[in-house]
């Protein structure tokens, strides 16, 4: 058989309109089913847990839904996590401009690598705690603080992601841009930002969970505002379920980030894995 | 404009990974490729037929003789097939073509059509939005073979093209390189072809350089007097293969 013309093709062509929304259906089922069964036995094992243990330090789901709706109708909550993503996102990009260039560089030459290598290892193992305190100490209650303690906090596997993107490039492909003696900034536009792109988007991603841990004690210690600190107003209260409700909203908003930002932007720096050019 | 490629007493001389010892592996390399010619280096493996390739290429530099071209090698457009397609994965068929334009004095508005024709002549007219990963690897080797033609070479260096493909499919490629190069419609380059396949050498070249010896150098060159177009089963060309094989094992 000659295998030159051989191609891998995209699956054939779908069923009529019918049958084309019953597949999306059952689509959809198979991916959000799963989820929501979760989502559905944590709210029943919890309401049941609350029942049994009949505790104000165990609210009923009810109480939480309360909670969660005063703080959304009133835009509140919308308020102040636009607050801590405000914080948040200054934190990464000030983190992403110094992970690029040290990322690069340590993925490129010996010197460079050792020279940040204990840098990297101290920024993994330093728990955001004590970044969020020295941050608190160093810069007050200012847009400083929050700003500093997260790309402190998210700078190392930025670092990492990047460097990880850089080591992926095939040194034939180098030789390749060499020969064909391509620009330095075709270089850099066709060539390292598409390969650094799925890094730094998956970097980016886990940095962001790690912002948020940081971003919330910072927001704690020294900020009055922000999802952290009126996490920890209720809990200065007691009102366990104002502070359930504050963490679910905010990780109602992570997902929104995460499903409309991180993965739109993976899928598009992914989309030559799945097909045609568009 | 194709150029001679004179290689004027070239040595190469380092050390292998792990040693300190700098190692010669090739001495006193004289060879001069006509421009417009093709010239297959052959020998047995680790001669130094890819790093000559390499120094022509520019990737590498002798430690001791010189490559030269009629031009200073930066007025040399330079293009390379190598082994790997080495296509760029995240970059459409037609895009890994195009690149090859960019910082060339290429008219913007001329360079699709420039891709198109060359998909055409390597029969990939339907692909040109494909990515790499959905291609075979012929296909990806003949994307290959387009983009080196795109810059209209003057120089055209082929590092074992085919020696990754089946047979079949390599046959078909040879084929298909053999008409570019007789393509009257774009300059003719000057090229080397390196090879381990005799038959390959004998279809493609005009001179077949033999490489052997250690340090290697090149021992032998054998004239390919067989008129083109030529047909890969044609009685000469086994001819040839038997004299480079005596010239090999001699």
């Amino acid at each position: 058989m000659n295998t030159d013309h051989i191609i891998l093709e995209r699956p054939a062509a779908p069923p009529g309109r019918r049958g084309t929304l019953a597949l999306r259906l059952r689509a959809a089922a198979a991916r959000f089913g799963p989820q929501a069964l979760f989502f559905v036995l944590l709210a029943a094992g919890w309401e049941g847990m609350a029942r049994v243990l009949h505790s104000p330090l165990v609210p009923g789901t009810a109480a939480i839904a309360r909670e969660l709706v005063a703080i959304s109708v009133s835009g509140f909550a919308f308020s102040e996590i636009g607050v801590t993503f405000l914080r948040m996102s200054l934190g990464f990009l000030l983190a992403l401009v110094f992970a690029l260039p040290i990322g690069i560089a340590s993925a490129v030459s010996r010197f460079a690598e050792r020279f940040f290598e204990p840098g990297i290892i101290l920024g993994l193992t330093v728990p955001g705690l004590v970044w969020a305190l020295l941050c608190v100490i160093w810069f007050g209650v200012s847009l400083t603080s929050p700003v500093v303690a997260v790309a402190l906090g998210v700078l190392p596997s930025l670092v990492i992601s990047v460097q990880q993107g850089v080591r992926s490039l095939d040194h034939e492909i180098v030789e390749m841009v060499r020969v064909f003696r391509l620009p330095g900034a075709t270089v850099l536009r066709k060539v390292w930002l598409p390969l650094l792109y799925s890094f730094i988007v998956s970097g980016c991603r886990v940095g962001f969970s790690i912002a948020w841990k940081v971003i919330v004690l910072v927001e704690i210690f020294g900020m009055s505002n922000g999802v952290g600190y009126q996490l920890n107003a209720q809990f200065s209260t007691q009102n366990v379920e104002g502070v359930i409700a504050w963490t679910i909203a905010f990780w109602a908003a992570m997902i929104v980030v995460e499903h409309g930002v991180f993965r739109t932007l993976e899928a598009h720096a992914n989309r030559w894995k799945r097909g045609g050019a568009s | 404009m194709s150029s001679d490629i004179r290689i004027e007493g070239v040595a190469k001389r380092f050390a292998p990974r792990g040693t300190d010892a700098a190692r010669t592996i090739l001495s006193q390399v004289d060879l001069t490729v006509r421009a417009g010619e093709l010239v297959a280096l052959v020998g047995p493996s680790g001669c130094g037929k890819s790093t000559l390739l390499n120094l022509i290429a520019g990737l590498d530099r002798p430690s001791q003789g010189r490559v030269a071209f009629d031009r200073s090698q930066d007025a040399i457009s330079l293009s390379v097939v190598f082994q790997q397609p080495r296509l760029l994965d995240w970059l459409s068929v037609e895009e890994n073509i195009g690149i090859v334009f960019e910082g060339r004095a290429v008219d913007a508005a001329e360079r699709p059509r420039v891709v198109r024709e060359l998909l055409r002549k390597v029969e990939l007219s339907e692909h040109g939005r494909a990515y790499p990963q959905f291609l075979s690897g012929g296909q990806k080797q003949r994307v290959s073979i387009a983009r080196a033609f795109a810059v209209q070479p003057d120089v055209l260096l082929l590092d074992e093209p085919f020696s990754a493909l089946d047979e079949l499919t390599a046959r078909r490629l040879r084929s298909l390189l053999q008409s570019l190069w007789l393509d009257e419609s774009r300059p003719r380059p000057t090229g080397v072809l390196v090879t381990h396949n005799m038959l390959e050498a004998a279809f493609l070249a005009d001179r077949i350089a033999v490489m052997g010896g250690s340090p290697a150098g090149v021992q032998q060159v054998i004239e390919v007097d067989v008129p083109r177009p030529r047909h890969p089963d044609d009685p000469a060309l086994f001819e040839v293969h038997r004299k480079v094989m005596e010239a090999l094992q001699g």
